[in-house]
């Protein structure tokens, strides 16, 4: 009998959701017949069956599950006659004291403890009362005098250890608590029965996550203004024979994309990462585009994989491929890792002038497009009306500086305002 | 010391009983700046340092010595030693009163007042001694330990048919002695006798230790029999007459002395209590909580009172617990584990489970130990308990000097260690200690000094 657990399968993918069971109970499975499908922070996964055999499923759909946790098992029929209905072996169900969650309470941060009330229920005298909890005399006494409930703790020792540290964060955590109530404390004071609790999804929380990140990266931006008139020329003139040939629709997207790769050469810092422990700069000589695509969960990121070596064509068709798989939601985590420089279209979203975006870690920089739109400049001292696509290159200052970014802005237009340079090809 | 009709004395805290679960209270509430008087009305340091733990291995250091002077063919020695019971009786006796002296200057050197005299609550917060000195508390600790329960079938009268306590005092080696027990008493004194030479006969009722792994209790039984002790297991005694036991087997055992370990009750009788809030439990110990307070607020206890496991190995920690909770610190008994040795022949030591749900053993035997073979003490093994995530749950160990590795093994438990923190630590060679370290590897499946056949 083989055990079908959620896998870790990597990017610091901790939990899931199962999203849709694809089998039932006794059903004939073959070896890599998708069971289940689980919904990651990133994309949703394929769970395959280890075996071909008969199928038992412990997992249920819409509940969450972590990496390590049993979704199914596969067997013979009497392999898997002991094997516990899927409510007793509930994936999520607390496994030991050592985490006493309960998955249906209120929502209370999970290490924050409750100060303790003096009196406790009288335990027994043997000493065995604390035996399931593991960690070391003196953290014990430290609890004791701290008012730190060890039952409530998880630790982050070996085998989930209490250590001295998660005591006294807990205990300050306490403290901070106790002192003054949160944000959503003072609300329900007044607006109870005025406020809709939405949790956020796999994705928002990932979104969130990697924003919160962002947000300690020392940044700043360039902002400046291309011509485009010559572009969107290109793109109309070259529309129709691009269909014909090719069988794509033509965007301005393959083109920037190729304009920025080929700016990036000029400025490699900005295709790079930044590793602050050994104060390093890991200039990357491969290109992979990440490219912000909104979708019905939230904003993902999708990546043109080695951009440099591509045609528009093949970019194009690229794009069009990774979007037919983001709508129907067979996108994989290869279809979204790996970014070396990200660039997001604000421009397509139907409104805005200029957008200030944030840096998608672990990228240096990221480049902002805004909406292309009719606008007089002066040209040759008389006023003309010219197709302006504003720009926003967002860069970690700590590599790059305001120089570079504006060396690197003044390539990206020449490429942009005479496109001719760029093949087209197959 | 205050006399009749005297003004009250005020303390912040007083301890009643001066055993292993008193004066350790004491000394740490006077450590704790608090003003402590401790009411004893014997001698200070109990039972355990006058009349049990103490006692029994000075008699058993005597015995050993003794026996060892005897010789050992296979080593080439050889000799008839004599021994001087009374001058032996003398170095016992002065044992239990240096160390109980010690306390006593422990006391003295920490301001603690202390009162040779029996203790009566008058409510909570005040208490009446037997010299008539009233004392009025902030926090009062019971360590009032155990007394012996009046055995059924025969009647202790001090010269024949005796006690534990006084076995522990006799001045001679009994011809002949009958030993009736089931736990200590059945092993450590049988050996004993054997080796200063009386005939010696065990009746054990449920049989020897039969609340311990049989495994770690079969090696010293085994000496026992070598020994020539005979050992009468679950076979009750029927009746006693005129120096003569008869066993339900028809069995007739005739000696000199009869040794009895009387059940110990929790002694509370005359201190009070309904005065106060507190409560006892359906057996009569004393309730308390995890911080070892009673049910009424301002009184404490610690040690046997509060009931099982009755140890001064227990009761030495429940006094420092109970002498902090007692001046103000959140302090709890959450110990993990409570080790106990057994000073038997090979010696006995255990700490933690040894079974149950998902654990598993591994032995060592000393058979594979260098220091063993070296030293002639091959008989016994080390046992390691683990769950399933190699978390160390107990150990046991028979073997000579069992009770030093029992206390790394204990810290070992306390400290949630797991096989490889064991495993991976250096003991110093050539020692008995190693023998943990080795269970340990067997435990992880790499055993060096000894060979475990892989299982599937």
């Amino acid at each position: 009998m083989e055990i079908v657990k959620f896998a870790d399968v990597g990017e610091g993918i901790t939990e899931g959701h199962v999203q849709k069971i694809l089998v039932k109970d006794g059903d004939q499975v073959k070896e890599d017949q998708t069971l289940m499908q689980v919904e990651t922070d990133k994309a949703v996964v394929n769970i395959p069956s280890i075996k071909g055999g008969t199928v038992k499923v412990v997992a249920k759909e819409n509940t969450d599950i972590k990496v390590g946790d049993i979704l199914a098992y596969v067997g013979t029929p009497d392999e898997l006659k002991n094997i516990p209905s899927s409510a007793a072996a509930q994936p999520n169900a607390p496994k030991a004291a050592a985490a006493p969650s309960k998955p249906n309470e209120p929502s209370v941060p999970e290490a924050a403890p409750k100060p303790q009330a003096e009196s406790k229920p009288a335990a027994p005298h043997e000493g065995e009362a604390h035996a399931e909890i593991l960690t070391t005399p003196f953290v014990r006494k430290l609890a004791e005098q701290l008012k730190v409930d060890l039952t409530k703790i998880k630790g982050t020792g070996p085998n989930g250890r209490i250590m001295e540290v998660d005591v006294r964060d807990a205990a300050k955590e306490a403290s901070d608590v106790l002192k003054k109530p949160r944000h959503p404390e003072i609300l329900a004071e007044k607006h109870a029965e005025e406020i809709e609790h939405v949790p956020l999804s796999p994705v928002r929380k990932a979104i969130a996550k990697n924003m919160e990140a962002s947000w300690t990266i020392p940044r700043a931006s360039h902002i400046d203004l291309i011509d485009a008139t010559e572009l969107n020329r290109i793109v109309s003139e070259s529309k129709d024979k691009f269909m014909k040939q090719f069988n794509i629709k033509l965007t301005f997207l393959p083109i920037l994309i190729k304009a920025t790769v080929a700016a990036l050469k000029d400025n490699p810092h900005f295709n790079a990462s930044y590793d602050p422990v050994n104060r390093e700069i890991l200039v990357k000589h491969y290109y992979n585009i990440g490219l912000g695509a909104e979708t019905k969960d939230g904003l993902k990121v999708i990546v043109v994989k080695e951009a440099d070596k591509k045609s528009i064509v093949q970019i194009a068709r690229d794009l069009a491929d990774l979007r037919d798989k983001l709508y129907a939601n067979t996108i994989t985590l290869d279809d979204m890792k790996d970014s070396s420089f990200t660039i997001t279209n604000a421009g397509s979203l139907g409104g805005g002038f200029i957008g200030i975006p944030m840096i998608n870690p672990p990228d240096v920089a990221i480049l902002a497009f805004s909406m292309m739109k009719d606008m007089p400049v002066a040209v040759d001292g008389k006023v003309e009306i010219r197709k302006i696509l504003p720009f926003t290159l967002t860069f970690d200052h700590r590599v790059v500086d305001g120089a570079e970014a504006v060396k690197f802005g003044n390539e990206l237009k020449s490429y942009i305002e005479d496109p001719e340079f760029l093949e087209m090809g197959d | 010391m205050g006399v009749v009709g005297s003004l009250p004395e005020e303390v912040d805290v007083v301890v009643i009983g001066g055993g292993a679960g008193g004066y350790t209270a004491a000394i740490r509430a006077s450590e704790l700046g608090k003003s402590v008087a401790l009411v004893e009305a014997d001698k200070l340091g109990g039972s355990c340092l006058n009349y049990t733990c103490i006692p029994t291995a000075t008699l058993i250091n005597i015995a050993n010595k003794f026996q060892y002077a005897k010789g050992n063919k296979d080593l080439g020695i050889t000799g008839t030693p004599q021994i001087d019971f009374k001058k032996a009786h003398e170095y016992r006796m002065n044992v239990s009163k240096k160390l109980s002296s010690g306390v006593e200057s422990l006391c003295k050197l920490h301001g603690i007042e202390v009162f040779n005299a029996m203790g009566s609550f008058l409510s909570s917060n005040s208490l009446q001694l037997s010299d008539g000195v009233t004392l009025n508390f902030k926090k009062a600790i019971i360590s009032t330990g155990t007394k012996l329960a009046q055995p059924e079938k025969f009647k202790i009268d001090g010269v024949k048919v005796l006690d534990h306590k006084s076995t522990l005092s006799l001045d001679y080696i009994p011809k002949s002695i009958v030993i009736v027990n089931d736990d200590y008493a059945a092993i450590e004194f049988s050996s004993m006798f054997a080796k200063l030479g009386s005939k010696v006969y065990v009746i054990s009722e449920k049989g020897i230790f039969s609340r311990l792994d049989q495994d770690l209790v079969a090696i010293p039984k085994k000496k026992l029999a070598d020994l020539g002790v005979e050992v009468y297991e679950k076979d009750p005694v029927k009746s006693y007459s005129d120096g003569k036991i008869t066993l339900e087997s028809g069995k007739e055992i005739t000696a000199d002395i009869i040794a009895l370990s009387p059940e110990r009750v929790p002694y509370t009788e005359g201190l009070g209590l309904e005065n106060t809030k507190v409560q006892l439990n359906e057996k009569g110990f004393i309730k308390v909580d995890s911080h070892l307070q009673t049910t009424d607020p301002n009184i404490y206890a610690s040690g046997d009172i509060v009931g099982q496991p009755m140890s001064a190995t227990k009761a030495l920690r429940q006094g420092v617990i109970a002498g902090e909770s007692a001046s103000g610190l959140n302090s709890e008994f959450d110990n993990v584990a409570i080790p106990e040795t057994i000073l038997s022949d090979p010696e006995i030591a255990i700490v933690g489970k040894l079974s149950g749900d998902g654990i598993k053993t591994v032995k060592f035997p000393f058979s594979a130990s260098g220091r063993a073979i070296a030293d002639d003490a091959t008989e016994g093994f080390v046992k390691i308990a683990y769950d399933e995530n190699g978390v160390v749950k107990g150990v046991g160990i028979v073997g000579e000097n069992a009770d030093v590795a029992i206390g790394e093994a204990t810290l070992g438990i306390e400290m949630s260690a797991m096989l490889e923190d064991i495993a991976d630590t250096i003991h110093p060679h050539p020692t008995m200690s190693e023998g943990l370290e080795e269970a340990a590897e067997g435990a992880l499946g790499r055993p060096i000094d000894f060979y475990i056949a892989p299982s599937h």
